[in-house]
Parts: C-alpha cells; sequence; structure tokens
C-alpha cells in the first residue's frame, strides 16, 4: 500500500518534471538564442548568451523594417476583430429577436461556414478575388478597390471567414438572456438598436470578450490568408517571419528574434489576461 | 410583441460579406473542379469527372499526402489526448504549483503556427540543433534526421503540433474533471476503491463526453495544420511530410491548377466529413456501451 503510494507521488512528481522540460528548453532557447550571434550559437548552444547582443533586433527593425510589418499586423488585428464583433452580436441578436424557424435557419446558414475548411474556399476565393478587382477597376463609378496586398482588402476577406465562429460562440450565449426582458423593452417603446446596444450587448459581454481573444489570436497568428493575398505593401508579421526563413535559411538567432517579435505582444496580453484566455481559446475550440 | 421587419438589417452587413466570399466561392469551387481552369486565363474547358478520376487512380503524390495525413492524425490524436488526459488528472486540483504549471503549459497554445514550425526546425536541426546538443551530453553523436529521413519526418512534425495544443486540451479536462461531485469520490474511496479502479468506474464515465470533444476537435486540427507543416518543411523531404492541406495549396498556387486542385479540395472536404461521421458513431456506441 505505503509503496504504491509513493510510487503514485515519483511518477507524477517524475512525469511533471519531464514535461516541464520538454515545455521549456524549447521556449528558453528562442530568448536566449535571439540574444545570441550565431558564432555563441553554433559554438555554445546550451550556455546563455554572453554578453547578450541585440544586434538581431537590430537587423530586424533597423535593416528590414520590421516595424512595417508589426503595425500592419496590429491594424489587420485591430480592424478585423472590431468588426467581425460588431456584425456577429447583430446578426446574434437578430437571431435571438426573431426565433422561431427564420432564427433557427439564419443560425444554421452562418453555422454551415464552420463546416467549411479553409483550403475548399480558397481557390474559388483567389478566383473571386481577381475577378472582383477587375470589375472595381472597369467600372467608373466604383472605387478602384484591391484585395491583393492591401490591408482593407484582407480585412474585408478575413472578416468574412471569421464572422462564422464568432455568431456561433455570441448566439450560444445571447439564447440564455431570458426573452421576456426584449420584450417588454419593447412595449416600452424601445427600438431595437437601442436594445441591442444597450441590452444585449452589455448582457453578452462574457462571450463577446471570450471571441475576441479567440479572434486576436487568430488573426495575428494567421499565416494562409496573409500569404495568398498580401505583397510586399500588406506584409504581415507571420509572412515576414516566413520570408526571413527563405532569406537565412539555418541563422536561428535572428529568425528567433522575429519569433520573439510575433510572439511577445500575446505572451504579455495572455499573462496579464489568463483567464480570459483561457476561456476565449477553450470556447473557439468547442465549436465543432 | 415581435420585432418590425426592421430586425433583418441587423442581418445585411454580415450576409452580405458572408454571402460573397464563404458561400458563393464554396459552390463556385464545386464547379471549378470539373473544369481545367488554370486560374489566370479566362479561357478553360468543362472535364466532367477527369480531375476526379486522376486524383484517385493516378495521382501517387496525392495518395502519399493523404497516409501522411492519416499518419499524422494518429500521431497527434493519440499522444495528445493521452498527454492532455493524464496531465490534467495530475493537476486537476487548484494548488498554487498547479496553476503556474497549467499556466506554462498552456502556453504553447498562444503561439503562431510559424513560430512553433521555426522553434522546432532549430530544435531538430542536424548542424546545430537544440536536441543534437543535448544528446551529444549523454555521448550520442549520430542521431536521427528528424526532418531529414523521410520515414520519421511526419512523427517529428507531429509532435511539435502535440507540443504546441496539449496544454489547451488538458483545460478542457480539466474543466470536465473539476464537474464531478467530490462525494463520487469519497464513496469510492470508503468503498475501499484503488486508484485505478476508481479512474475506470468513477471518473473515466463521467469525463468520456469532454474525452469526445478533445478527440473530435484535435482530428479537425490535424487537417487544418497547413501552416505548421508549410512553415516547417514546405511538405518535403521528398513529399515525406505532404499533407492534404498543403498539397491542394501547392497545386492550386504554384503549379496554378485551380481545376484540379479543387477537386482535390471536395475530396478533402468529402474525407473530412466522413471521419467526423465515423467518429460520432463511434464515440457514440462508446458512450452508450
Amino acid at each position: 500500500m505505503f509503496r504504491t503510494v509513493r510510487r503514485w507521488i515519483n511518477l507524477r512528481t517524475i512525469s511533471l518534471f519531464v514535461f516541464t522540460v520538454v515545455i521549456l528548453v524549447p521556449l528558453l532557447t528562442v530568448v536566449s538564442a535571439s540574444l545570441k550571434t550565431m558564432r555563441q550559437y553554433v559554438m555554445e548552444p546550451l550556455r546563455l548568451p554572453s554578453p547578450p547582443t541585440f544586434d538581431n533586433y537590430r537587423d530586424l527593425f533597423v535593416d528590414y523594417g520590421l516595424h512595417r510589418y508589426f503595425v500592419n499586423s496590429l491594424v489587420l488585428t485591430f480592424c478585423t476583430v472590431v468588426l467581425v464583433i460588431l456584425f456577429s452580436t447583430m446578426v446574434s441578436y437578430a437571431i435571438v429577436r426573431v426565433g422561431g424557424w427564420i432564427g433557427t435557419l439564419l443560425f444554421g446558414l452562418f453555422s454551415a461556414g464552420l463546416m467549411i475548411p479553409a483550403q475548399v474556399n480558397i481557390i474559388p476565393l483567389y478566383g473571386l478575388v481577381v475577378k472582383l478587382e477587375s470589375w472595381f477597376a472597369s467600372a467608373a463609378w466604383l472605387p478602384d478597390l484591391k484585395f491583393r496586398d492591401s490591408l482593407p482588402g484582407l480585412i474585408v476577406i478575413e472578416v468574412s471567414i471569421l464572422l462564422s465562429i464568432s455568431v456561433f460562440i455570441i448566439t450560444g450565449f445571447m439564447k440564455t438572456i431570458p426573452r421576456e426582458l426584449f420584450e417588454a423593452a419593447a412595449m416600452d417603446g424601445s427600438s431595437e438598436w437601442w436594445m441591442y446596444a444597450k441590452l444585449a450587448v452589455p448582457l453578452s459581454m462574457p462571450s463577446i470578450a471570450s471571441a475576441a481573444i479567440f479572434l486576436c489570436v487568430i488573426v495575428w497568428n494567421d499565416l494562409l490568408y496573409p500569404l495568398l493575398f498580401t505583397g510586399e505593401k500588406a506584409k504581415t508579421l507571420t509572412m515576414a517571419l516566413m520570408m526571413f526563413r527563405g532569406e537565412y535559411e539555418s541563422n536561428f538567432p535572428i529568425l528567433f528574434a522575429g519569433v520573439m517579435t510575433v510572439s511577445l505582444p500575446m505572451v504579455l496580453a495572455y499573462l496579464f489576461l489568463q483567464r480570459w484566455f483561457i476561456a476565449g481559446l477553450t470556447s473557439g475550440s468547442l465549436k465543432g | 410583441m415581435k420585432p418590425s421587419k426592421g430586425i433583418y438589417l441587423f442581418v445585411l452587413p454580415a450576409l452580405i460579406l458572408y454571402g460573397i466570399f464563404v458561400l458563393y466561392p464554396a459552390f463556385y469551387g464545386l464547379y471549378v473542379s470539373f473544369t481545367n481552369w488554370d486560374g489566370l486565363s479566362a479561357g478553360y474547358e468543362f472535364v466532367g469527372f477527369r480531375n476526379y478520376r486522376n486524383l484517385l487512380m493516378y495521382d501517387t503524390i496525392f495518395a502519399k499526402s493523404v497516409v501522411n495525413n492519416l499518419k499524422f492524425m494518429l500521431f497527434v490524436v493519440i499522444g495528445q489526448t493521452t498527454l492532455s488526459l493524464v496531465f490534467a488528472l495530475f493537476l486537476v486540483r487548484n494548488t498554487k504549483a498547479n496553476i503556474a504549471l497549467r499556466t506554462l503549459y498552456f502556453l504553447p497554445t498562444i503561439l503562431a503556427s510559424v513560430s512553433v514550425a521555426f522553434i522546432w526546425a532549430a530544435m531538430y536541426d542536424s548542424n546545430f540543433g537544440m536536441i543534437k546538443a543535448i544528446l551529444g551530453l549523454f555521448g550520442v553523436q549520430n542521431g536521427p534526421g528528424w526532418l531529414a529521413d523521410p520515414d520519421i519526418a511526419i512523427y517529428s512534425v507531429a509532435f511539435a503540433q502535440v507540443w504546441a495544443h496539449t496544454g489547451q486540451l488538458m483545460i478542457i479536462f480539466i474543466a470536465g474533471l473539476q464537474a464531478i461531485p467530490a462525494d463520487l469520490f469519497e464513496v469510492a474511496a470508503i468503498e475501499g476503491a484503488s486508484k485505478f479502479q476508481t479512474f475506470r468506474l468513477v471518473t473515466w464515465p463521467l469525463i468520456a463526453p469532454a474525452a469526445a470533444i478533445v478527440i473530435a476537435y484535435t482530428t479537425l486540427q490535424s487537417f487544418k495544420a497547413f501552416d505548421l507543416v508549410f512553415a516547417m518543411t514546405r511538405g518535403g523531404p521528398n513529399n515525406a511530410t505532404e499533407i492534404i492541406a498543403t498539397f491542394i495549396y501547392r497545386l492550386a498556387f504554384q503549379s496554378y491548377k485551380f481545376g484540379y486542385a479543387s477537386a482535390a479540395s471536395m475530396l478533402f472536404l468529402v474525407f473530412v466529413a466522413a471521419i467526423t461521421i465515423i467518429q460520432f458513431k463511434l464515440l457514440r456506441t462508446d458512450r452508450t456501451g
């Protein structure tokens, strides 16, 4: 009996120790190697950087202007998340207010998007975007809207793709608000816009926060759509990182400085808003 | 009081975007899959089922990417589900140390797949890789070529996926475990059940639904692992890590075979749907039986 208990404790401790090392070593390698020269990295892979150097970061920001891509990623993420949350809360509100079979139909229509994998969509989407661009260019009364290598274009595409998941998360929550609340407010002469802005949205805040964090992480980290639709001008951080890989092959110190730049904003936000991040990313993964 | 017709204005902006950029392409893709469109020129021919027939009967790289995807899926589903369940059991109590470890284990989830890919490419690197350096401490000089050896490369990539997402799934299990009423464990203890018996008879039946969610999610995830594979190996060496998603991307955007790639993406959709349905049935009977 005693022995089994001791074995259990030991098994637990050993497993936790091993897994902690497996998680931690790659993360610490990134931090430490990003502060090394290539020479140090090759000669002393297991040592701490001595002395630490910021040359890799200087190269990335000064020589390659990484800050431009940082700003692109920031604008893309911010605008996409704000628009997705705005449009999807409106849809969720309408679904809850209308109810009945029309509500179910709308919910089903938007949820259907969850079942379409990106790989099914990207080819026809690319074809469509090319066509739309030439229409916008040929019709004089339309603005010359670009989808390729333009941030507004990329934002429109990301917003459209991400509506489904957001509608799914937020509607699930908004449905739990008692219908009587809206009906009573409507009796008192409140407009739909008022009820949306002053009742539905504030009362759904927990799910909106979850969805917003989930979307932030997805958009900030996305590679596929930037890979398809951006060139030099609208390049995002993840895309810039891909380019460096091609250029630097196995100059890992400089690549790791890039990895740090992409990761640090999210990691800091995670450390401060831990509970929200975990709730958000879990609600996103439960969609299926 | 029924809402007025104006309520439909709330749906309008989302519906326009969703209709144009999600629903329409899905159907358009089905149409394109029956053509030989190259994505650039205006003209193309209707070729019937030829793309599908070629893919299924003659394309060895497509077959290879399906097999690779299944290997990747099995490794990730088994590895990730087991590890996340085990560590959920270890860390279920809300002590300070446990919460700190959960925070750490969850952290890779928020990294971009591109970052995860680069981190592990560096770990595996055959010249200056960290794994090589660590093995060197133990006197191992000729370690395996993690990403260079076509026989194991796909599993090396799959391990990076497990590394990145185990913590996230562990949280789902912990939520499931904490929802189990404590008196059930007390009863089991009074009845003299061993740890293993308690797990088999009390814990497992009650977290089976969480396990079903974890397995279903992980399966889908392993078909969507485009970013990770593309950033890490681009499908190489010699198509050894090609999965269906990277295969489709390369066909369409590097070889400009839009029609052919669309047919592959339709097969991909059927494939994912079939696996989802099979899994749903299996996990269902598991729960009732």
